[in-house]
């Protein structure tokens, strides 16, 4: 069930809200186990036979992870095996379902052999429900886990806000949400604020992303069908997916963060106006947060981390991207999309190392630098997110020299009709305008520029609804456009209404999140 | 009461009422939006009694309605108009008498389906029908299309046969009733309202009746409208079969250029339909018609084309450009053939200018307004009566 539907709106939000706090004035653990069944139901919509597969991975997690914190802390081994058939078992159902194919597609260009094992179906949120419960075996080895009652644990893995695409949950700041009594009676003050961020998310997704999604299917596959691109065609549709990407993902975690809060339950926030950012370090902190805070405590900090001295820092980065990257996909151009923010990531540390040997404060930046480090920054991403999108290395490639300028500076020709006398000038002073491909149209380019200046200027959702706390985690920045930071008002439940309104009827363009296919 | 409490309340109030109300209003209209044979024949047989202006929806397929009114009209009438939305402007009073014409044009009419209008009023009508007027639409491209050439009927059964609608189940409903574009048709509608003289009566009659009462354009010529969009507008076909455009605005000379401009890019879906097969009409379509023109000359009828006016300037701009101009230049000579070798005449009123048409007279690239044809048919009519319309393409000096 998308979130971005009718039946989810109408249907299984209302009834699911009103029969958790029903239950929830009569028993909290009621309630629990009514929302991970109705989660579990969301789950079955798409396709039921993969709620067993969901159900299976629960009790054997759970299992696993009692036997790890009720193992004696003297057996050290015992316990370390539990952990690693526990992750074993995670990790070879993800490869099967998730990486089988690729292996031995991979196999068979190598050997020039024909193994195959048929069509594997990719259940939803596979990524997602298996690192969250190898991250909750984790800590139970580490001590940091305690046993939990069934129904949390299952409330924890198959919560439906988070359980296709994210935020990735950490047990440690959701069980105890679980336990509180408040949480199953009604908070209106939650319910508000719940309500107005699912809003948002939902602007983000049916208007946005949806807006400007048309314009990008046509420009890669151009370049995937051999069409030689133009500098503009290139950039644009660069810049359309890299916008598309982010509003489609961070409206979906808007959204999710948005129905938890309905529920009286906060989850971690999981975007903060990444394309903000001012170096490709603070970029991963602020784009699909809850996956950075994964990758570095269990995995960059396991394989050492910094401690080791700068090479194998670097090492550890690169490894650590390389597999997020794998993370995203089983294909080689979101390895090497990782491989590309590895070293990204290795050049901003070197050049931080760098400035702090030769006595700089890296701390400190003009505003003319800020602002050209947010441009390379946001451009270097941009160039990533290419790749991450093309189907295949040669249509990376061809993208890139596009954007590159590699074939032609040539406007569309319609502009010049248009523009009129600017047209004339230009064409004059060397500027070429030849027939329109149809791939750049002026309305492709007010979108890019209207998304640009609202990643660049204005305040996210957590800014928007502060003053309410609306998510875990979130950093404490000074608040930009203060007049448009929420307060229950009347005036602001009028606009909400307006905004969800205006999505609803363009829900009849209904169309799945990009993140669904991680 | 807090103030979360009231917020919520508050959202879910006028979002649910909004949304209701939009469901509600949307259900009333139902499927009255995309017309009925029963709407179809009401309308008709209102215009036969009052010689006003009105439609039957839905607006993008008039042909029901049209073929009604024809067989209405086809005692009182001795021409008819054959094209698409480019001939539409065409009034009767634009012809000499004793020339009394019904302009059967309709939009989205291609070439393919005028050869069989014209075969069907040369069999059936040709004692009845003396004069047909065909437009030949290159500039959209029907003249160059490959589709083979329609059979028609222009009977009575043919537009009313009834269509049969599927049962649609009251969940689709209730989804198609919130979808964007039903959303902004009852946008429109309560717009219509919104501006109506009376509000009450126009709600009223939009939402609770089959069509909208009596009025009068501002011509003083009556309406009325059986769509539940344009309603109060006098937008429909007038007696003669003509369209009012009455929701239409005027093109500015400053617009009209940069249109004219535009259409000469390699790219302008006008340049791409011109140059689709170089420039050479579907040498199968003349056949037809001018097999047709002979038979209907055969009964004493003439048969006289149109290349339908285009914004002054517009052929200039597309003769610059080499490729369009070797394209256009091939149309206009492959047509002057086809028209001198089989006694025909082709009204090329391309250049509008020549006519003396303004941008004003236009909505868009090709469609005129009345006052732009009657300028092109006034100087037809003059020069032919001077003997300066013979076969081949007429322009005027």
């Amino acid at each position: 069930m998308l979130f971005n539907s009718y039946p989810f709106i109408f249907a299984f939000l209302p009834v699911t809200l009103a029969g958790f706090f029903w239950v929830g004035r009569r028993s909290g653990t009621a309630a629990a186990a009514w929302l991970a069944l109705a989660s579990l139901f969301f789950y079955g919509w798409w396709n039921p036979i993969y709620v067993v597969l969901l159900v299976g991975s629960i009790l054997f997690n759970y299992a696993v992870g009692v036997a790890i914190v009720k193992a004696d802390p003297a057996m050290f081994a015992r316990r370390k095996r539990l952990l690693t058939a526990g992750i074993g078992v995670d990790l070879a159902l993800l490869a099967y379902f998730k990486y089988a194919n690729f292996f031995l597609d991979n196999l068979n260009t190598v050997l020039g052999s024909a193994i195959s094992l048929g069509t594997i179906i990719l259940p939803l949120g596979i990524s997602f429900f298996t690192f969250t419960q190898i991250a909750f075996l984790v800590d139970a080895y580490q001590g940091k886990a305690r046993e939990y009652r069934f129904v949390h644990y299952g409330l924890f893995v198959t919560y439906f806000p988070h359980l296709i695409a994210g935020p990735i949950l950490h047990h440690g700041e959701m069980m105890p949400q679980f336990g509180l009594p408040d949480t199953y009676r009604v908070n209106w003050d939650k319910l508000a604020a719940g309500i107005t961020m699912f809003v948002i998310g939902l602007f983000k997704k049916v208007m946005l992303a949806d807006g400007i999604a048309v314009y990008v299917i046509p420009i890669f596959h151009a370049a995937r069908d051999g069409i030689a691109l133009t500098f503009w065609e290139g950039w644009c549709g660069a810049l359309a997916y890299s916008f598309q990407l982010y509003f489609d993902f961070s409206g979906y975690s808007d959204m999710a963060v948005g129905l938890s809060l309905m529920f009286g339950v906060r989850l971690p926030i999981n975007f903060h106006s990444p394309y903000k950012a001012v170096n490709i370090i603070e970029f991963w902190r602020r784009w699909h947060m809850t996956l950075s805070r994964f990758l570095r405590d269990y995995l960059y900090f396991p394989l050492g981390g910094n401690r080791r001295g700068p090479a194998r820092r670097y090492a550890n980065l690169m490894a650590t991207m390389l597999l997020g990257g794998l993370w995203h996909g089983a294909g080689w151009t979101f390895v090497l999309w990782g491989g590309l923010h590895g070293v990204y990531l290795v050049i901003n540390h070197a050049w931080r190392a760098l400035r702090q040997i030769l006595g700089q404060d890296t701390g400190r930046a003009t505003p003319w630098g800020r602002a050209a480090s947010r441009l390379l920054t946001f451009l270097a991403v941009v160039i990533a997110f290419t790749v991450f999108r093309a189907e295949s290395f040669e249509s990376a490639l061809a993208m890139l020299r596009a954007m590159a300028g590699m074939n032609s500076f040539a406007l569309p020709d319609f502009w010049f009709a248009k523009w009129g006398s600017l047209g004339t000038w230009l064409a004059a002073h060397g500027a070429q305008f030849t027939a329109a491909s149809g791939l750049v149209t002026t309305g492709l380019v007010y979108w890019v520029v209207i998304l640009l200046a609202v990643v660049w200027s204005a305040p996210n959702s957590q800014q928007i609804l502060s003053r309410f706390e609306p998510a875990l985690n979130i950093p404490l920045e000074p608040v930009t456009w203060r007049w448009l930071r929420w307060n229950p008002t009347h005036a602001y439940a009028m606009f909400v209404a307006a905004l969800a309104l205006v999505c609803v009827i363009n829900l009849h363009q209904k169309s799945e999140f990009l993140y669904f296919q991680f | 009461m807090n103030n979360g409490r009231r917020y919520v309340a508050v959202f879910l109030g006028i979002f649910g009422a909004i949304l209701l109300s939009i469901l509600a209003l949307n259900l009333m209209l139902g499927q009255r939006s995309l017309g009925s044979p029963e709407v179809t024949a009401l309308a008709s047989e209102w215009q036969e009694k009052t010689h006003g202006v009105t439609y039957a929806p839905p607006v993008t397929a008039p042909r029901p309605f049209k073929i009604l009114r024809l067989l209405d009209r086809l005692p009182g009438i001795n021409a008819m108009i054959l094209g698409s939305s480019t001939g539409m402007g065409i009034l009767s009073a634009m012809f000499p008498a004793p020339i009394v014409p019904y302009n059967f044009a309709t939009v989205a009419n291609p070439t393919a389906n005028l050869i069989g209008e014209a075969d069907y009023v040369v069999s059936h009508f040709g004692n009845q029908v003396k004069w047909l007027f065909v437009t030949l639409d290159w500039s959209i491209g029907f003249v160059y299309r490959s589709e083979p050439p329609h059979a028609v009927s222009l009977t009575r059964d043919a537009a009313l046969g009834r269509r049969s609608l599927p049962d649609v189940p009251l969940l689709a409903r209730l989804q198609d009733a919130l979808s964007l574009p039903k959303v902004k048709a009852l946008g429109a509608a309560i717009k219509a309202v919104v501006r109506a003289s009376n509000p009450i009566s126009a709600f009223r009659q939009t939402f609770f009746q089959p069509a909208s009462d009596d009025y009068r354009c501002s011509d003083g010529t009556p309406a009325k409208d059986f769509d539940v969009i344009h309603r109060g507008r006098c937008v429909g076909y007038r007696y003669d079969g003509s369209h009012t455009f009455g929701d239409e605005d005027h093109l500015t000379p400053g617009k009209a250029a940069i249109l004219a401009r535009a259409a000469a890019a390699p790219s302008s879906k006008f340049t791409q339909f011109l140059c689709e097969t170089e420039g050479k009409p579907n040498p199968e379509y003349l056949a037809r018609l001018a097999a047709s023109a002979r038979r209907f000359a055969a009964l004493g009828g003439r048969m006289i084309f149109l290349l339908p006016p285009l914004i002054p300037e517009m052929e200039k701009e597309l003769l610059k450009v080499s490729h369009a101009r070797t394209c256009l230049e091939r149309t206009k000579s492959s047509l002057a053939d086809w028209a001198r070798q089989n006694d025909l005449v082709v009204i090329d009123a391309g250049q509008s200018e020549r006519y003396g048409c303004a941008p004003g007279e236009f909505l868009d690239e090709h469609h005129a307004f009345p006052e732009c044809h009657a300028r092109v048919f006034s100087k037809f009519w003059r020069d032919r009566e001077a003997g300066r319309a013979g076969p081949g393409l007429y322009r005027p000096e």
